[in-house]
């Protein structure tokens, strides 16, 4: 635990806070928002990383049909930690006829055994008003999580490297918990996929050895307003699961304090510890907090470099009144994007 | 000083609603990114990766879950064993061995027709001396032969070294 004490201090993000992408930078979409960052680090060939960022982002205004609008999935790459590639189009776009209809947001990325692959998850929303009479998913707005799977496929030379990635899967997951659920954040360890995810305004960890039946707990994993300092008093939101070696496990989790909703009194990030994924244990200090840095984290994911002292915390940050949300990285001391871990623990 | 913002937020987990006004009061110095001029963007869309959605029956098979269980119905027969894998793909097959010690067992194989689904459920059930001890080593074969393996189980490490395959996790 000493080393995460050594993150707690809020200077430590202070090393560094660098944009990553902004919504106007997008060649598509309503170039407005980018949220809900998923990382994950690829090694296509030896001496050669990539690190990848997907995102949500609002691809077309709000409608009678879909009244959030409709939101889809982006992302981005770099090679060298300091230049971003945008690919130029949504891999993920709501679809007419399924049940992510209006929505397709909160990504998550989660590492296949291969080493090349990856699952995806994502939050789906429908428009309840058009659901094909064959569907299965129910005719509420939310319909649980979709996934689909992203492969590396080789290269064809000279420092090319070739990706491809399916469609989602024809049903939805955790259609069981769908409703004021989000922010699903998974690790694989211990032979089965753990999912942690926020149902407002608590976070639950649910886990199987497949990508969909995930076995929910009845109760919560973590209470809003449990913390003696209060920080997270009212909601705990966008939970970034991590995995410190075999059964060790780390979730750093937003919280908020309204004063009262919908303005906000207080927003942090703090981090809670365990063992068993049952039991949380919450560290000293934040890693984040609003009264002290000066700026809010919405949407959030943590990851690290070799160890909880070198973080990268990825993060969606208002940027009123130009854009509603651009993307932004804070690192500490030792985080580098090309020896990011995995999330399939060890 | 703690900034008040004000939020308009969708019932958690939705997408971010827009914000009504307001927002930090000072940021630190950022990159001045121009709001309207997309020739200006300081991002590309040419680079290293290209990525490409396909079909999910023409993507290499990779297997994306496994689980053993022993005497799964509690019939009292610990040889019986449940044996269920999740894929992706169209392989051209797909088996599991048991390991015990340095020694593999009888592969036991695991029907791969799909649903039309990306991802694929199969499971069989088998007996397996020795169920609740092994070692779990499954291959899946793309049709051009190619083959990837997962070790999963309890001695999975030293396996997946002396097979060639990796670990699970």
């Amino acid at each position: 635990m000493l080393s995460l004490l050594m993150l707690t201090s809020n200077l430590a993000y202070a090393q560094s806070n660098s944009v990553v992408l902004r919504s106007r930078w997008l060649n598509y979409g309503e170039r407005d928002t980018i949220g809900s960052p998923a990382v994950f680090r690829h090694n296509p060939e030896p001496g050669v990383n990539a690190l990848f960022v997907f995102f949500e982002t609002q691809l077309a205004p709000e409608s009678t049909a879909c009244p959030a609008g409709e939101w889809g999935i982006g992302a981005a790459y770099t090679f060298d930690g300091s230049s971003w590639t945008l690919i130029g189009f949504p891999l993920i776009s709501p679809t007419s006829g399924t049940y992510y209809s209006c929505v397709a947001a909160h990504p998550t990325i989660v590492p296949l055994a291969d080493g090349d692959s990856w699952v995806i998850y994502f939050k789906a929303e429908q428009d309840e008003g058009s659901v094909p009479a064959t569907a299965d998913w129910g005719t509420d707005r939310y319909t649980g999580l979709g996934r689909f799977v992203l492969s590396y496929s080789g290269g064809p030379g000279g420092g090319n490297y070739n990706y491809t990635y399916t469609l989602p899967d024809d049903d939805p997951v955790l259609q069981s918990v769908a409703q004021d659920m989000g922010y699903p954040s998974v690790v694989f360890a211990d032979g089965e996929y753990h999912m942690a995810f926020a149902q407002n305004p608590d976070v639950y960890v649910a886990s199987s050895p497949f990508t969909t039946d995930f076995s929910v707990p009845a109760a919560p994993s973590l209470t809003a307003n449990s913390s003696a300092s209060g920080w997270d008093r009212d909601e705990l939101f966008s939970p970034s699961l991590l995995c410190d070696g075999p059964s060790s496990f780390y979730l750093a989790v937003g919280g908020r304090v309204w004063d009262p909703y919908p303005t906000l009194g207080g927003q942090s990030v703090g981090v809670y510890s365990s063992s068993d994924l049952s039991t949380w244990t919450e560290e000293p200090g934040l890693l984040h907090d609003l009264d002290a840095d000066d700026f809010e984290v919405k949407h959030l994911e943590v990851t690290t470099a070799g160890s909880l002292t070198s973080t990268g915390l990825f993060y969606t940050r208002p940027n009123n009144p130009q854009t509603r949300n651009d993307l932004w990285l804070s690192t500490t001391a030792g985080w580098s994007f090309d020896t990011v871990d995995t999330k399939r623990c060890p | 000083m703690i900034p008040v913002l004000l939020l308009q937020l969708l019932a958690c987990g939705g997408p971010e609603a827009p914000e009504a006004s307001g927002g930090p009061a000072t940021e630190p110095p950022q990159p001045t990114a121009p709001q309207t001029d997309t020739a200006t963007i300081p991002v590309t869309t040419e680079g290293p990766a290209e990525v490409a959605q396909v079909d999910a029956a023409t993507m290499r098979p990779v297997l994306t879950g496994m689980a053993a269980l022993c005497d799964r119905d509690q019939a009292g027969d610990p040889a019986a064993a449940w044996l269920a894998a999740e894929f992706v793909g169209a392989p051209a097959a797909l088996g599991v061995t048991p390991w015990h010690g340095d020694a593999p067992g009888t592969p036991v194989a695991l029907p791969v027709q799909g649903d039309g689904g990306v991802f694929i459920r199969t499971e069989v059930d088998a007996t397996v001396d020795g169920c609740a001890d092994a070692t779990w080593v499954w291959r899946i074969e793309a049709a051009d032969g190619a083959e990837r393996c997962i070790v999963t189980g309890p001695d999975a490490a030293r396996v997946a070294q002396a097979t060639g395959c990796r670990a699970s996790g």
